[in-house]
């Protein structure tokens, strides 16, 4: 063996002790495909079981069915789910798995199998399966030393005549589904003192299902063509055929232990004594029965119920719900129970029709098979958890179940009555709804996000602080500014009411102007005595003004004590003085002066006017 | 002289702009482009340059917010999203997208039950955004202050029973709607909340690489941060749990 063939041979070993489990994780479901065994001798039955586990609701999920139409035929399904609520998180889980026949030698490959939920694709991992020939011949004939097997052969022939095996059927047509009972029973004249069951016969087209045989079989004695034998049932066995036509099912091997203790004591003592050399001893021996053909027929075409999936035999059903008057959002457990006789793992429950409002997680399912008594009878309870959402009275419609009816060969329909459900407000909204979706949450889930907005106001600075802004601060304190101004002047207005001093003391200075003007005009005119009358007017109303200095006592000496005593300095009074008597001087001696003289004398008034303004 | 200019100066600032702003609508309106064409990682990286610029709008939360959701980046477009809810509480848009983006992902955690009328005062005093506000508070008080220096420059106004009804008024809905605004700023500058970014984050019991972990959290998760050292943020959920995270597992609203 070259180098080259025995890696390849390695790697091969390898990819499938690791194929036999792969995950593959994406998002919350975790899906997963297996294989019962890599090697698979043809024509045996192999399964492929695929899991889903995720949290939420896996209802809708529906994988495809692996199609292995190459290398395998397909026989069956069988679907189970499970969930759980572990603090407040729901975990759930869905097995499925799938029955087939390999059919042809050679390495193969399971397809990839495709799980779609919510919006997202889920595959699992391709699993390598070897498709081998099957076993031959019966191991246990090679076994034991050597000795051992030269008193077998010589022995064999002696046994043969004396015991055989038989497979007993108790019909040989059948509908599909229809349960056929195989007994596998020992005929022997000799004493068996142990048994095995040597191989387990492949039942390719049919559902299997084996009646265990309690403690040592019982026996009975028949007699056959003037021999007595000793019958004995050594394995029972319950088909249920998945497909019509001539089926064949494959004999069985049981290795029995003989002791050949023969009854020559009595009868011929002498010739026996010496025939036989193996003389008590226990001999070792296979035994193998007949092949069994079948004739497998279909269920009648005629009035098949629409909801019919395949259950045949006969059934009963109950269902009943755990409370009738709940709460929205607690849960309500409704439970369906079909029991009776037939092929109770392969049989399905058309899902029920619940209100709207109601929220139903898949069902978990649980079977209980008794094969006592040489049937197979058992129940298959279906759980509903369901969860109202809204209160009110809700029905329930009646739940229906068809099968074939076996003992009158008709289509039978169950039905059980429509259950009310009434269902009231839940005060503790919040705290009594379990993590998983609500009903409008799920509505929800299969919309879509609202577009962007493709319009926009100003962008801003994103540490801007509304105080950091000077507008702010100008809307802050503008107002603050504007009050005080008020105040300030209302206080202003009530001054110029009641105060005559200040009011005067404030008009002082417009007045003043105004005169100033008009002398300006008479200068203007060359009025040389009505400019020096203004001017000399202006600079006494500005000081009485200022002084509050009653109209008749506008002297030139009271004025200049009046400003003396007001601490003026006696430069500006001095001025003051010298400008009064220049005016009067113009005015009443000579009533005439240059031009430049009078500008001179108007800035100086002016001056003075602005002095004093200053001072008072 | 020097007061003159002051006040020039701030009516100039009135007219400041934002130097960025401009440069911010260009790189928002590239990215609603990308995103109309189904390019979301452009525009995720476009809106995210405005943000390097330091310029902000809900609008442009909400649709960075988008992106991030149609690009399976359901943490951050619930971020995002919070953003955009603190700039605009009452706009439907936002509630909508993080109600269907908190469906995605996230923990479960069970509010703790209310009063009914509590939660609707919550609510209405949430609903404004704390910008609406402001500019609420800012125009009474203005209108208030100048109703009030108008009595001193025309007295004659406090004899109309319109101006002394409106006047009182105004007093009373100042107070009440700058208290609110006070609180929410309290509210503001002192509760933080943030987001969790990766997909499973451990919370652990103090600030250490090795300390024991607590509880795990999942992306989307929102809580509050209660106190910060370097590196690590101490947060608090809803339901009253603890720990400590390292602030790149999570993002501030």
């Amino acid at each position: 063996m070259n180098f080259k063939k025995t890696t390849k041979l390695l790697l091969a070993a390898l990819v499938s002790l690791t194929a036999n489990n792969y995950t593959l994780r994406a998002g919350d479901l975790n899906v997963t495909a297996t294989v019962n065994s890599n090697q698979i001798a043809i024509d045996e039955q192999f399964t492929v079981t695929l899991t889903v586990e995720g949290s939420g609701n896996l209802n809708s999920i529906e994988p495809e069915l692996p199609n292995l139409d190459e290398f395998a035929a397909y026989t069956g399904s069988n679907q189970s789910s499970n969930f759980q609520f572990i603090n407040g998180k729901m975990s759930a889980s869905k097995t499925i798995t799938y029955y087939y026949i390999a059919r042809k030698i050679g390495s193969h490959t399971i397809p990839a199998i495709v799980v779609k939920h919510k919006r997202d694709t889920y595959k699992t991992q391709p699993i390598t399966v070897q498709i081998i020939k099957a076993a031959s011949g019966t191991p246990s004939q090679q076994q034991g030393n050597a000795g051992e097997r030269q008193g077998q052969a010589t022995s064999s022939t002696a046994i043969e005549d004396n015991m055989y095996l038989k497979a007993e059927v108790d019909k040989k047509q059948a509908y599909v589904g229809e349960p056929v009972t195989i007994s596998y029973v020992i005929y022997t004249a000799l004493q068996v003192t142990n048994y095995s069951l040597q191989n387990k016969p492949n039942y390719g087209d049919f559902w299997s299902e084996e009646i265990p045989i309690k403690g040592s079989p019982a026996t009975t004695e028949r007699v056959i063509n003037g021999r007595r034998f000793l019958i004995a049932t050594l394995k029972k066995v319950v088909l249920y055929p998945t497909s019509i036509g001539m089926k064949t099912v494959p004999p069985q091997e049981v290795e029995v232990a003989v002791r050949m203790r023969e009854r020559r004591a009595r009868r011929d003592f002498f010739n026996s004594f010496f025939d036989d050399p193996f003389f008590g001893r226990t001999v070792n021996h296979v035994l193998k029965s007949n092949a069994l053909e079948l004739e497998i027929k279909p269920l009648p075409a005629a009035n098949k119920p629409r909801d019919f999936s395949g259950s045949v035999g006969r059934f009963s059903m109950t269902t009943s719900v755990d409370k009738r008057r709940v709460k929205t959002n607690e849960a309500i457990t409704l439970k369906t129970i079909i029991s009776g006789e037939g092929n109770i793992r392969t049989l399905s429950l058309p899902q029920p029709k619940f209100p709207e409002s109601f929220e139903v997680y898949d069902p978990k399912v649980s079977e209980k098979i008794e094969r006592a008594g040489g049937k197979i009878k058992g129940s298959k309870i279906f759980e509903y958890v369901i969860i109202p959402r809204d209160e009110g009275t809700f029905r329930i419609d009646p739940i229906a179940f068809s099968y074939f009816d076996l003992t009158t060969n008709r289509y039978k329909t169950l039905s059980r009555g429509a259950i009310d459900v009434e269902v009231l407000k839940n005060d503790k909204q919040v705290s009594a709804t379990p993590r998983g979706l609500s009903k409008s949450e799920v509505k929800l889930l299969g919309k879509d996000i609202r577009y962007i907005s493709l319009t926009h106001r100003e962008f801003r600075p994103i540490d801007e602080k509304f105080y950091s802004t000077p507008q702010f601060w100008v809307l802050f304190f503008g107002p603050v500014v504007v009050l005080f101004a008020g105040i300030a002047y209302r206080q202003h207005q009530e001054k110029l009411g009641t105060n005559i001093a200040y009011a005067r003391s404030r008009k002082a200075q417009k007045v003043a102007s105004k005169q100033l003007k008009t002398a300006h005009a008479a200068m203007k005119n060359n009025d040389v005595g009505g400019f020096y009358a203004e001017l000399a007017r202006a600079l006494t109303a500005f000081v009485g003004n200022k002084l509050n200095v009653q109209e008749s006592a506008l002297m030139r000496d009271e004025l200049i004590k009046s400003l003396l005593s007001r601490g003026i300095e006696s430069e500006i009074v001095e001025s003051f003085d010298a400008m009064l008597q220049e005016c009067d001087f113009h005015r009443f001696a000579k009533p005439d002066a240059p031009e430049a003289a009078m500008e001179k004398a108007y800035q100086q008034v002016n001056e003075l006017i602005v002095a004093l303004e200053k001072k008072l | 002289m020097k007061i003159k200019m002051f006040i020039a100066g701030i009516f100039f600032s009135f007219f400041l702009t934002n130097i960025y702003a401009d440069e911010a609508t260009t790189y928002f309106i590239k990215g609603n482009k990308a995103y109309e064409s189904g390019d979301f990682e452009t525009a995720i990286s476009n809106y995210e340059h405005v943000l390097q610029l330091k310029q902000e709008n809900w609008q442009l939360y909400y649709n960075l917010g988008n992106a991030y959701f149609r690009n399976n980046n359901i943490g951050r477009a619930i971020l995002n999203y919070e953003r955009a809810l603190k700039l605009q509480p009452d706009n439907e848009d936002i509630q909508f997208n993080l109600e269907l983006a908190q469906l995605q992902t996230g923990d479960s955690i069970p509010k703790p039950p209310k009063e009914a009328w509590l939660v609707l005062l919550e609510n209405w005093f949430n609903s404004p955004s704390f910008m609406f506000l402001f500019y609420t508070t800012l125009i009474l008080y203005v209108l208030f202050m100048l109703g009030w220096a108008l009595r001193y420059f025309v007295p004659v106004v406090v004899r109309f029973a319109a101006y002394r009804i409106s006047f009182v008024f105004s007093i009373v809905l100042l107070i009440a709607v700058g208290s609110v605004f006070s609180l929410r700023w309290l509210n503001e500058s002192t509760k933080h909340y943030g987001i969790i970014l990766e997909d499973e984050v451990k919370v652990a019991s103090a600030p250490a690489a090795d300390a024991i972990e607590v509880f795990i959290l999942h992306e989307g998760t929102k809580f509050r941060i209660q106190e910060r050292s370097a590196q690590w943020w101490r947060i608090r959920l809803r339901d009253g749990k603890s720990g400590w995270i390292q602030t790149e597992t999570a993002g501030e609203i």
